[in-house]
């Protein structure tokens, strides 16, 4: 089994008397596009520039491609792209300018450069505003110029720290198809956002971080698993007893249930076939029902039990 | 050379504003160099003045003085009452009323010197008071030579042949320093302290906060680039730009004065003031970049450095007329020092040349320069550890 592509162990990094990464394990294998959650200050953007060198700190190790990274590892540094949160291109530079500085960064070769960076125009779809000025440019297309600037020289690596922040969707499912596209084409991604179904719907595995703390990782759908609630039932009923709500809530698998403004509430901590068993129930007592909804656990829910409910800076 | 290339594309794209100020800044020094008469020294010459002579003591005596002021004023006779002599000075038709009164003779023959005659005069006119000095002068010589035992005619033709016979008196300068600089380029250097701290200010500052910019940096940081080449090149960058600055400067020089400007001494003196000016501004500048100024607030804070600095240590104001404690002041900024070696170099005002000084200035602004880059430095590494 290959070493994993990045690997961090035991990170502590503090800022006099806050302690801003407490012990943080991380650990990525190849080809994963990996999701890292956590409310403001949880410490995720510490924890990716503690993993790029631009932040020392107090103690830990941390590994890139199997090897320690530090601020003079140039060869690894080469392999890795990074998209950060605030759009970091120059305001006189035009967009092929901004790219092929970039690019020139890593790729030294003008006719490699020039074939990178004409690839990273076709990837960002900005074939058409290579002459423009960055101020020229909508919220979504700076976006993806920053995103193109940071996988030009296509690297292995790439971090993108909450790139879609600010964009409307048609842009966000834009960049979101490009970063599975270059997953695809065998870029190790990492991931961080705010946005809950992004992470959902591109990333393989997630860690969900808070206080500086790795609190869980894994799939979307093992993480799912590891929060009690698991399906959330709704069915419009007329009118029930006391008692058949007692009863539906001795149902296996069902650890609450409420009936309000004639809405009866079922919430389920796993197993199978939990509607159909609540449905024949209803049936069974004659009580009439009207919709039926029912829902899946989400990556918020998740991230809500985890992280709880209380309000962040 | 990726930042090298980059530094000169954005300073290419910030070329127009920075040109607006090289053409307005050099036009104006230019036009006020080339329209710039000769120092003071050279500016005087004998006026005739309109002078009226009451005579009421119709002596010799006072004839001969009233042909001695004629031989050099418009001169006429009388000039009414008192009341129309005082409208004609006010109008400014009269220069000077002179009376002679009763009994001048008399009191010149035995000695008595003192108010002899009677005048009015505009106030505080210089003129006026170069009258009486020539009529104070020539009665001395009078009394002169009847106390050596002439008679009156004797006297008076004396006095006539002396006063005429007096030596011109010719400026002669003790500097060791003969060549001085033309006014011409006298102005033109002197104002370049000014067009320096402006050009550099609005030029290069800019570019280089926009590579010190957080985000920017932090992405540059990531890279492959090694810090001694990301140094190395914005390094070779500022020194370009800020030569090319000052070659600049130097060719629309030679452009106006012609070849002198590198043949003659004075001129390579007033050059390498100049150089070592442009030091000070760029280790100004690099300390100015360490803050993260947009061009609204750079533009504020080069006008209140630049204009303060000239102001102060008499860029547009010659130093002889700042008062003493302004100079105090200014002795603690490297324009002073500029401008003091820029004035002796022409000989201007006060200043003799003195090439002990001249190096002293030197050595002063080279001091002020190596001050401004160790405090450059120092905020830079502040500034990215607070980062």
């Amino acid at each position: 089994m290959s070493a994993p592509v990045v690997k961090v162990e035991n990170l502590v990094k503090r800022y006099r008397e806050l302690i801003a990464l407490d012990h943080f394990n991380l650990s990525i294998e190849e080809g994963e596009i990996f999701g890292l959650l956590g409310p403001n200050g949880s410490g995720k953007t510490t924890a990716i520039n503690c993993i790029l060198s631009l932040l020392a700190f107090d103690k830990g190790t941390i590994e890139v491609f199997g090897k320690e990274m530090r601020p003079d590892s140039y060869d690894l540094k080469r392999r890795i792209g990074v998209v950060m949160q605030n759009v970091a291109v120059f305001d006189a530079l035009t967009v092929y300018e901004n790219i092929d500085y970039f690019c020139g960064l890593y790729i030294r070769d003008k006719s490699l450069r020039r074939q990178c960076v004409e690839d990273a125009i076709a990837f960002a779809g900005l074939s058409e505003f290579r002459k423009f000025y960055p101020k020229k440019l909508s919220g979504g297309l700076l976006r993806r110029l920053n995103i193109a600037c940071g996988i030009a020289h296509k690297p292995k690596l790439i971090i993108l720290d909450e790139p879609t922040v600010a964009v409307d969707p048609q842009s966000r499912n834009n960049i979101l198809e490009g970063i599975t596209r270059l997953n695809r084409e065998g870029a190790t991604v990492i991931y961080t956002s705010h946005y809950m179904e992004e992470v959902e719907q591109i990333c393989s595995r997630v860690t969900i971080m808070d206080k500086g703390k790795s609190l869980a990782t894994g799939t979307t759908e093992e993480l799912k698993r590891m929060i009690k609630k698991s399906e959330i039932i709704s069915i419009d009923v007329l009118d029930l007893l006391p008692e058949q709500l007692a009863a539906i809530r001795a149902l296996p698998h069902i650890y609450e249930t409420s009936f309000e403004n004639h809405c009866l509430t079922i919430l389920c901590d796993g197993g199978k076939h939990n509607l159909p068993r609540v449905l024949n129930y209803l049936q069974e007592e004659g009580v009439p029902f009207g919709r039926v909804y029912s829902e899946l656990p989400t990556l918020n829910d998740v991230f809500l039990e985890i992280t709880g409910k209380a309000l962040r800076d | 050379m990726q930042l090298f290339k980059a530094f000169f594309k954005i300073a290419r794209k910030r070329l127009g504003a920075t040109s607006i100020y090289f053409i307005i800044y050099a036009g104006i020094t230019v036009f006020l160099s080339m329209t710039a008469n000769d120092f003071y020294t050279g500016q005087f010459q004998a006026s005739a003045l309109t002078i009226t002579v009451t005579d009421e003591d119709q002596s010799a005596a006072s004839a001969a003085l009233t042909d001695y002021l004629s031989s050099m004023h418009h001169v006429t006779e009388g000039g009414g009452d008192r009341e129309n002599v005082l409208d004609q000075i006010y109008y400014r038709t009269l220069d000077y009323a002179l009376t002679i009164p009763a009994g001048f003779e008399k009191r010149l023959l035995a000695g008595d010197a003192d108010s002899l005659v009677s005048s009015l005069v505009i106030p505080g006119n210089t003129s006026s008071y170069y009258v009486e000095l020539q009529i104070s002068e020539y009665l001395t010589a009078v009394e002169l030579y009847l106390a050596g035992g002439y008679d009156l005619t004797s006297a008076i033709e004396l006095a006539d042949d002396t006063i005429g016979a007096l030596p011109v008196a010719e400026t002669i300068s003790f500097a060791k320093n003969t060549n001085t600089l033309g006014s011409y380029l006298f102005y033109y250097f002197q104002y370049l302290p000014y067009i320096f701290i402006v050009i550099l200010f609005s030029g290069l500052a800019p570019i280089l906060i926009t590579f010190h910019g957080r985000a920017l940096k932090a992405r540059t940081d990531c890279s492959a680039l090694t810090p001694k080449r990301r140094v190395g090149e914005l390094s070779v960058g500022c020194i370009l730009y800020s030569f090319a600055m000052w070659v600049l400067f130097l060719l629309l020089c030679l452009l106006l004065y012609g070849k002198e400007l590198f043949t003659e001494r004075t001129p390579q003196l007033a050059i390498l003031n100049s150089f070592v000016f442009l030091l000070f501004a760029v280790g100004l500048t690099l300390l100015i970049s360490c803050f993260p100024f947009d061009d609204n607030i750079l533009n504020m804070v080069s006008n209140i450095v630049g204009l303060s600095m000239s102001f102060l240590c008499g860029v547009f104001v010659p130093q002889t007329l700042l008062p003493a404690p302004v100079l105090d002041v200014a002795k603690f900024l490297p324009a002073y020092w500029y401008i003091r070696a820029n004035n002796m170099l022409a000989s201007f005002g006060e200043e003799i040349f003195d090439m002990n000084f001249y190096w002293q200035c030197i050595g002063i602004q080279l001091l002020f320069a190596a001050a401004m880059f160790a405090l450059a430095l120092v905020t830079a590494r502040q500034t990215r550890r607070q980062s």
